[in-house]
């Protein structure tokens, strides 16, 4: 059986000790997820912990069709997208004046240029293609769990990879 | 069918972290030698690998399952207070009673009417004027001509009213007494 499966099964007849193993086990892949997706750590270190409380309040309702890490990223994903659109309008304002005021001084800090743009890059990219990219890239996930997670098809996950990454490149021409 | 390019560039992420076998790696830089395009492609998800995540802190990652246990746990208690109190049989069935008696006392008392803010007890008004109606005329609006003509005698005096004060066991007696009466006939 696996493993994160068989840990569920003991919390399920109430052994607590099965939450502290879930969470050390998958804890810093939902923060980065997080992470990436908000760009902001102390929204990353909130969404982490909804993700976490969310999944086990809703844990009967996890069919073990896919593993309990797609599961979880898919909480994850949708947590931080419910979160995003929220804070959209409070978001764009406070980046909008922290670029001004540090417009000079993020030039002098950032020694690699190019690394800075692609960051850029993907966080202009729209939020599937971004989150294709994430999912393929940085958390490890093959196209078939992206889609779990993403909840969409597999070929869906690849063209919005595709397109993520072609938009990146172009995003990245233009700026050069 | 895919071709080579396009099932070489859907594989490069797996390349990048080394998760491929060795034949596919080898496939993977064979195809990369001679195509510019997927080249590229490596090139800029190299970058995007180097992107640090900045660490939320030690103390984060230690108190995490702590803070999820303790969330779960007053969660769960919340829920078990109103579960029960709405889905627990036997406690569903005492507020259920209870709830029953409350209706039951206050619709008895008569103290349920207080709700309805129309309804006028009749009863509860202490100014009646009866002044312009007399016993005559009630009679008259409440009997027909022949009923009329039973209780009340030639002289137009009423025996209704005489009847009206005797409990049940003198208009036993009574009727004992005319029966005897009619018997004898006395």
């Amino acid at each position: 059986m696996d493993a994160d499966i068989n840990l569920i099964e003991r919390y399920l007849t109430g052994d607590e000790a099965a939450v502290d193993e879930l969470v050390i086990k998958h804890q810093k892949q939902i923060y980065a997820l997080t992470y990436r997706m908000t760009k902001d750590i102390e929204d990353a270190k909130d969404l982490t912990q909804k993700t976490f409380i969310k999944a086990f309040n809703g844990i009967k309702g996890f069919k073990k069709k896919s593993s309990f890490k797609t599961w979880l990223y898919q909480i994850a994903i949708n947590t931080s997208i419910n979160h995003l659109r929220q804070n959209k309008h409070k978001k764009t304002e406070l980046e909008d004046s922290l670029a001004e005021d540090n417009k000079g001084a993020l030039t002098a800090i950032i020694e690699d240029e190019k690394r800075g743009l692609i960051k850029k890059a993907i966080d202009k990219l729209p939020e599937r293609q971004r989150l294709a990219i994430i999912l393929r890239v940085y958390n490890e996930l093959s196209c078939i769990e992206a889609s779990e997670a993403m909840g969409c098809s597999e070929g869906a996950v690849k063209a919005h990879y595709h397109n993520g990454v072609k938009r990146l490149k172009e995003i990245f021409k233009e700026r050069l | 069918m895919k071709s080579d390019h396009e099932e070489i560039k859907e594989m490069l992420p797996e390349y990048l972290r080394g998760s491929l076998s060795e034949k596919l790696k080898k496939d993977v830089k064979a195809h990369l030698k001679k195509c510019q395009e997927c080249k590229e492609d490596v090139s800029y998800l190299s970058e995007l690998i180097k992107i640090d995540v900045p660490e939320p802190g030690d103390l984060f990652y230690k108190t995490l399952p702590q803070r999820v246990k303790g969330t779960l746990k007053d969660e769960g208690e919340r829920r078990f207070s109103l579960r029960s109190i709405f889905f627990r049989p036997i406690l569903a069935a005492t507020a259920a009673v209870f709830i029953a008696i409350i209706i039951f006392t206050f619709t008895r008392n008569g103290k349920i009417k207080e709700f309805d803010p129309f309804f006028k007890d009749p009863f509860t008004i202490s100014i009646l004027d009866y002044s312009d109606i007399s016993e005559r005329d009630i009679i008259s609006k409440d009997l027909t001509i022949d009923e009329r003509y039973i209780n009340v005698d030639f002289m137009g005096y009423s025996y209704v009213r005489e009847f009206a004060y005797l409990d049940s066991n003198e208009i036993d007696s009574l009727y004992e007494a005319l029966k005897m009466e009619q018997k004898t006939g006395g």
